[in-house]
């Protein structure tokens, strides 16, 4: 089974973000061992700071599942990293060893003005003129018709739904298009309140439901539009208004709710948090937009991995799909979850925060353990792969930053306290809310409790393993002991 | 098992042909105890608290380990020639020293004997 997932705009490739840091945790998607994911960035501001550093995060689980998993492990695998990606122009079976991941979509003159894009110059005069009625044409304020579209389309749906609308004559996307079978399905992620996103998603969809392919006309597809759930600075130049995000979305909404393609969407979810006191920083694009990782779009994420969990008798009619927490709160924590939800998807996790804390703080202290030795995983030669286990603690230290330091900003309106890393000699107090009871004889989860497990589960690994993917194993095996350690989660 | 004993005592500490009791008791006895001691402290270090807890397993503890070795060598020789002898000397001194050395060189032999099977400890001392 494959399912592409399209992040359309700054969120989507924010969301796309938090879903690679759900796969990277393990999370078991379904029972398919084959299942696929060919996630695809769809953005014209393609130098986007939230664009770029997704890009690279994909490409980088894309690698250590190549190196600390096995190309061929299946997707249902107990394991960090199971789900397998693929890159959406390398889909034939015989391309599963690529070296790299491919994840942007390419838009042909995505350097030009959007004036450029529409052949403007060259139209009659009375055209021009019609034009110049629905966008504006001035040169410096504001400017809609002489829009670069490199930094995207600066919150202006009806720039985007045209530009938007050229999709179908893209190669990639007829190399999508053709190679689309009965059993895939596609997901689409977006914002509402935007430019890229609120244009792209209605686009998509209708390119999708009028393709030539039938199994791709018909597929099932599930979405997630995100309302808005943060402001931005109030900057009288910006052409990013916090004050007309309600606006924009009740217009989209409109228009989704009369549009005959939308409607056929097997499953909508729709995300919105009100409670927005903070305020991020007003950047319109480019690489400065780069902003830091909230609450929503984790839980845009999970839309994506409950779409997929979801087999196709639940998906024959359309239904919309709201998320609630089981209390409010600012800053949330994990205990305001739902049971479902903290099974499902934080004790994953959990379990990898607990890995990321042992290999980039725990384990470079530990040259005394059997495993740490040159002739076992040979941890000061770096495994033997010294730009791959770099790039390892590099994937940990990320989501340490996402999860620990950018989702408990205060500027992003809900601040969400899940892990606390700072603590340098034990992983007591690794979740908010949940700290590991110590006592005279029982000092909790201490370098040396956890440096016995380390040695214990790598010492029963099979010998013939890459010493790669038994570090990944025994780092995988050890949280899992953590977690029982732990216990119920807040 | 005896005669071995007695060379390998009389090549390190040389004959001695006032002491018969060397020959006939001491060295097959205390050449003995010292290979089972070793065997012990190797077993204990490397297949009980190696395999069992997570506590002994270190470089400095094998090191800890090695000094006991010598000691108990040296403790067993002393008290066994004291015991049939009745007497310590220069000799039994040279002994006794140079069994602490040979009880260490059975732990060390047997610490590369034994550290495959061990989990803790497997790359103890190298």
């Amino acid at each position: 089974m494959r399912v592409f997932i399209f992040g359309i705009g700054g969120t989507g490739a924010k969301v796309l973000r938090s879903l690679t840091m759900l796969l990277a945790s393990g999370i078991r998607i379904n029972d398919s061992s084959d299942l696929t994911l060919v996630p695809i960035i769809v953005d014209t501001d393609a130098h986007n700071g939230n664009t770029a550093r997704t890009r690279d995060l994909l490409r980088s689980y894309y690698t250590l599942r190549r190196t600390f998993v096995g190309a061929q492990a299946a997707s249902d695998a107990p394991s960090f990293f199971n789900t397998q990606l693929r890159s959406f122009n390398r889909l034939d079976a015989t391309s599963s060893d690529a070296a790299d991941l491919d994840v942007q979509l390419n838009f042909q003159n995505q350097d030009d003005t959007f004036a450029n894009f529409i052949h403007y110059h060259g139209l009659e005069q009375q055209d021009k003129d019609v034009l110049e009625l629905l966008y504006n044409d001035s040169l410096d304020e504001a400017p809609e018709l002489h829009l670069n579209l490199n930094v995207g389309f600066k919150g202006n749906p009806n720039i985007g739904s045209v530009v938007f609308n050229d999709l179908k004559n893209q190669q990639q996307f007829k190399n999508l298009e053709s190679s689309f079978t009965a059993t895939d399905r596609v997901f689409i992620i977006s914002s509402i309140f935007g430019g890229t996103g609120a244009s792209g998603f209605p686009t998509l969809v209708k390119l999708i439901r009028e393709s030539d392919n039938a199994n791709l006309a018909t597929t099932k597809i599930g979405a997630v539009t995100v309302m808005p759930y943060f402001n931005v600075d109030a900057e009288e130049t910006s052409r990013i208004q916090s004050a007309i995000f309600d606006t924009k979305t009740k217009s989209a909404l409109s228009f989704y709710a009369g549009d005959q393609h939308m409607n056929s969407i097997q499953a909508m979810y729709y995300l919105a948090d009100k409670d927005q006191g903070g305020s991020l920083r007003n950047v319109e694009g480019g690489p400065d937009q780069l902003t830091d990782a909230h609450l929503v779009e984790f839980l845009a994420a999970t839309a994506i991995v409950d779409f997929i969990g979801k087999k196709d008798d639940e998906l024959l009619v359309p239904q919309c799909y709201e998320f609630g927490a089981e209390s409010g709160g600012n800053p949330l924590t994990i205990g305001a979850f739902a049971e479902h939800t903290k099974q499902r998807y934080f004790r994953p996790l959990a379990a990898f925060a607990y890995a990321a804390k042992m290999a980039t703080d725990l384990i470079p202290h530990m040259r005394a353990e059997a495993f740490y030795n040159g002739k076992e995983l040979n941890i000061d030669g770096k495994l033997g792969v010294p730009s791959e286990y770099q790039k390892l603690l590099q994937f940990f230290a990320e989501f340490q930053k996402w999860s620990g330091t950018e989702m408990s900003n205060k500027d992003n309106g809900r601040a969400f306290l899940s892990f606390y890393y700072g603590d340098r000699d034990h992983l007591n107090q690794l979740l908010h809310g949940k700290p590991i009871p110590t006592g005279f004889f029982n000092k909790g989860l201490t370098q040396a409790k956890v440096a016995g497990w380390l040695t214990k589960n790598e010492d029963g690994l099979p010998k013939d393993r890459r010493k790669t993917e038994k570090y990944l194993d025994m780092l995988y095996m050890t949280a899992q002991q953590c977690l029982a350690e732990l216990g119920q989660l807040p | 098992m005896k005669t071995v004993f007695t060379w390998l005592y009389e090549l390190l500490c040389g004959a001695n042909d006032d002491l018969p009791e060397f020959r006939d008791t001491i060295f097959g006895s205390v050449g003995l105890a010292s290979l089972l001691l070793a065997l012990l402290l190797a077993a204990l270090f490397y297949l009980l608290l190696g395999r069992w807890r997570h506590v002994w397993y270190k470089l400095s503890h094998w090191v800890v380990t090695l000094l006991v070795c010598l000691v108990a060598g040296f403790g067993l020789a002393f008290g066994i020639a004291r015991q049939t002898l009745g007497i310590f000397n220069g000799y039994a001194m040279l002994f006794a020293v140079v069994n602490g050395i040979v009880l260490m060189s059975y732990f060390i032999l047997f610490s590369l004997l034994f550290k495959r099977f061990s989990v803790y400890a497997k790359r103890t001392p190298f």
